[in-house]
């Protein structure tokens, strides 16, 4: 089994690239009809029957017609941690998962911390499992060390804050422009699906942060579509549509700046690529040669060589987080390096 | 260019205590749309079909693929979710209207949160005692993960009360999801330590004994949880305790 | 346990216990008018000279009786319809309280013409002649055998659909499996419960 972004490459390039797609749509087909009725009902009978409901296509006797789709964001809030000497978490520190603002944690899917450039299947668990552990008994110790409580502090702060929010919806639902938010949305949408996906080209990154600097404009302009007061969730999604429009921004600049092909992240202008009988092992050797002054030329055949070397200068370069803070108008992107000091970097191989 | 288009009758209603009319909406086809996908194309174009500009109609919805039973509502007569009621199998014009045994919050939003305190009433919840390192757990076998996964594929979307003729908004009737669930825990090793507890409240007002047998809950059931066998099953376990509380034994 | 939930059971189970034993017995009884007018009286009389007889009736029969049909009227009040839903078990839901409050009423007026009037008019005795004339009269014979006729179907319809739900509700049959068994008990305690019935009125039809 092949992790997601290498099966979403197979079948974006089997339908863009070689037109070999479902009756030439963005298709392929997942066939299980070599397995019987039953091993099927007992273990995928849940989303066999939703595709069935949806499809009204038995996949028990016909092939299924798939295509990627967005279900997850790799990255998110910034999160610290307190590392101890040898490498590993202090478990009781107050700073693990703390946010980049003082007593704001993050934890879950909202952070930003263990995945890298690509969460493998099923570890969403691993978010809440971790986050759960590391932040619970620190969260309790930055407590403790707590000189006020909420309750101590003037209400004014809080009164403060409640208008400040009520404000900026009363603005929001002032608002009568001639953008409908929701189409407004479907574009932002469209322009991020089509350009900031599986495949990613430098030109097409460059005028889509352009795009959507204009879709900042734009929201400016738009209509509050209901401003009744019960029940309402116009307001609540131009305000979430600002913020995902700063999202986006985030996205593709940071997309844009990263020169490389790494996990999910795909430029083909900058895949190196790996000799077909390169073993990842090799490159530890080769660091290990390197370090003691051993390496020749003649340590490696010469297309593994050149083919370590130049995935060295991108780690060096590049196996780094792109962290992302907001200037007023847009994102700066920075960047942080990953620990690699427990488990040393090698280069993936799937065969 | 297809000018097909889809016409919708949707009932609406601006508050709790607000009168509820009629509008009609006619958005052009697009395939493969679903309900949800043309309320969304609504909320793009909020002109109704005498072409006045309206709110979006409100209603709820998460998943889009059927396991969170958010989308609840009355789609030509017939209680499904509207993620998976699809444009291209639906009879035109497509009446949608909210649930009819809760109160409507607004347009298709309804206050489900009775089936909420049905699942509290009936203990719905495996009980621990603490958060102390108990143990490994009980083994359960490969027969009762079978009857048990079905049950608990139960996602308190609404349909089997929405269906029921002994549910109605002036009772307190638990409906058919609260019961298979009052089942299901009752099945678990460690639920079953407080079966009789569940038991109890079945037997009390609202419970067990109002169903009338009228078995429409298995028929809309989305996931086709066997509804009226958890409802009999239940009906044995409080028989039993019927007799042994009538002769104290 | 709560006074409901009690009321409920004792509901349900005067439906079989002894209010469908009794159907039973009283079909079965019927099945004398085919042995002639003076058969059918001696027997029919036969049974009220026990002093007990009576009180047998009111206490096994008509109390029971009377406390299924009056709770089971209210309960079918407080149903609400959902005619969008068109499934075969809702369908002999509605049927089931149809036939309940249809029952009940015929009941009152089969009283009524069996036992009080002739008690009445002081023509009690004469059971046969009087339930015959009935049937034959030119005016009124009609609507006689139509009410008779519906009021058989409705108790047997009562009665063995009855046992679906009786096994529900004490959880006597689980399974769909189960379920279909007993749903082919109650159509053939329906079938059977008819026909004795419908050959008993033949005799005097």
């Amino acid at each position: 089994m092949v992790p997601r972004d290498v099966g979403a490459r197979e079948i974006y390039d089997i339908c863009v690239n070689q037109g070999l797609g479902v009756h030439g749509d963005m298709k392929v087909y997942l066939d299980l009809t070599h397995h019987s009725r039953e091993f099927l009902d007992r273990r995928l009978g849940g989303i066999l029957e939703i595709y069935e409901k949806f499809t009204g296509v038995d996949p028990r006797e016909e092939p299924m017609e798939i295509f990627p789709a967005v279900h997850y964001s790799m990255g998110g809030i910034w999160t610290d941690y307190t590392r101890t000497a040898d490498g590993f978490i202090d478990h009781q520190s107050p700073r693990n998962q703390m946010t980049s603002m003082e007593g704001l944690y993050a934890a879950g899917e909202a952070d930003y911390q263990y995945h890298g450039a690509n969460r493998l299947g099923a570890n969403s668990l691993l978010s809440c499992i971790y986050t759960g552990l590391m932040m619970g008994p620190g969260v309790v110790n930055y407590i403790k060390n707590q000189k006020e409580s909420a309750a101590d502090l003037p209400s004014s702060l809080f009164e403060q804050a409640q208008q400040q929010w009520q404000e900026k919806f009363t603005g929001i639902k002032q608002m009568k422009g001639k953008e409908n938010p929701y189409k407004l949305h479907a574009e932002l949408s469209e322009t991020m699906m089509s350009n900031v996906l599986i495949v990613r080209d430098n030109a097409r990154l460059a005028a889509t942060v352009e795009k959507i600097d204009e879709y900042d404009e734009r929201w400016k302009d738009v209509e509050c579509v209901d401003t009744s007061d019960w029940t309402n969730p116009v307001p609540s999604f131009v305000n979430q549509l600002y913020n995902m429009i700063q999202l986006s921004k985030v996205i593709a600049k940071g997309a844009l700046l990263r020169d490389e092909f790494r996990g999910a992240h795909y430029k083909p202008e900058f895949e190196i690529n790996q000799p077909s009988d390169f073993k990842p092992e090799s490159f530890l050797e080769y660091t290990k040669l390197k370090a003691d002054g051993g390496l020749k030329q003649d340590s490696f055949k010469p297309d593994h060589l050149e083919y370590m070397r130049l995935y060295e200068e991108s780690n060096e370069k590049w196996l780094k987080s792109s962290i992302a803070t907001f200037n007023g108008k847009g994102p700066d992107i920075s960047y942080e390096a990953v620990d690699t000091s427990l488990i040393q970097p090698r280069p993936r191989k799937y065969d | 260019m297809s000018n097909k288009t889809i016409t919708f009758k949707i009932l609406r209603q601006d508050g709790p205590n607000q009168p509820s009319y009629w509008e009609t909406f006619v958005i052009p086809y697009l395939p493969n749309s679903n309900v949800i996908s043309c309320l969304m194309d609504i909320q793009k174009n909020p002109i109704n079909a005498e072409g006045k500009k309206v709110r979006p109609v409100v209603w709820e919805c998460n998943c889009l693929e059927e396991v969170c039973g958010t989308c609840t509502m009355v789609i030509n007569g017939k209680t499904r979710q509207s993620c998976s009621a699809l444009i291209d199998k639906l009879m035109q014009p497509i009446t949608l209207q909210p649930l009819s045994k809760f109160p409507v919050v607004r347009d298709l939003a309804v206050d489900r949160s009775r089936m909420f305190e049905a699942l509290k009433r009936v203990k719905a919840w495996v009980p621990m005692d603490g958060y102390h390192d108990l143990g490994p757990g009980d083994k359960i076998l490969p027969d009762h993960q079978g009857v048990a996964y079905k049950l608990s594929e139960c996602m308190t979307c609404g349909c089997c009360v929405e269906a029921c003729p002994q549910y109605s908004r002036d009772n307190n009737f638990l409906g058919a999801a609260a019961i298979s669930q009052a089942r299901l825990f009752n099945m678990h090793p460690t639920g079953k330590l407080i079966a009789n507890e569940r038991l109890d409240t079945l037997m009390d007002d609202g419970g067990i004994a109002a169903c009338g047998n009228a078995q429409n809950c298995v028929e809309v059931c989305p996931k086709s949880i066997p509804l009226t066998e958890s409802i009999a099953e239940m009906g044995r376990q409080s028989s039993k305790r019927f007799w042994k509380t009538l002769f104290q034994i | 346990m709560n006074s409901h939930f009690f009321a409920r059971r004792v509901h349900s189970l005067t439906g079989i216990i002894p209010v469908g034993l009794f159907l039973i017995y009283h079909l079965y009884t019927q099945l004398y008018l085919h042995q002639g007018a003076e058969k059918y009286n001696e027997y029919t009389n036969a049974f009220y000279e026990s002093p007990l007889a009576i009180w047998l009736l009111i206490i096994f029969v008509y109390i029971p009786l009377f406390y299924h049909s009056i709770l089971g009227a209210k309960l079918s009040i407080e149903a609400t319809p959902q005619p969008s839903y068109h499934y075969f078990s809702h369908l002999l839901y509605w049927l089931q309280r149809i036939s309940g409050i249809g029952v009940l009423l015929f009941i009152f007026a089969h009283l009524y013409n069996t036992q009080v009037m002739p008690l009445m008019t002081d023509t009690y005795g004469q059971h046969f002649e009087h339930l015959a004339e009935g049937f034959a009269s030119a005016e009124t014979g009609w609507l006689t055998k139509s009410v008779y006729l519906l009021g058989i179907l409705g108790a047997t319809f009562h009665f063995a659909n009855g046992i679906n739900t009786f096994c529900m509700t004490w959880g006597l049959a689980l399974t769909p499996r189960a379920q279909l068994r007993v749903r082919v008990l109650s159509i053939i305690v329906f079938v059977v419960l008819t026909s004795v019935a419908l050959y008993s009125l033949s005799a005097i039809w």
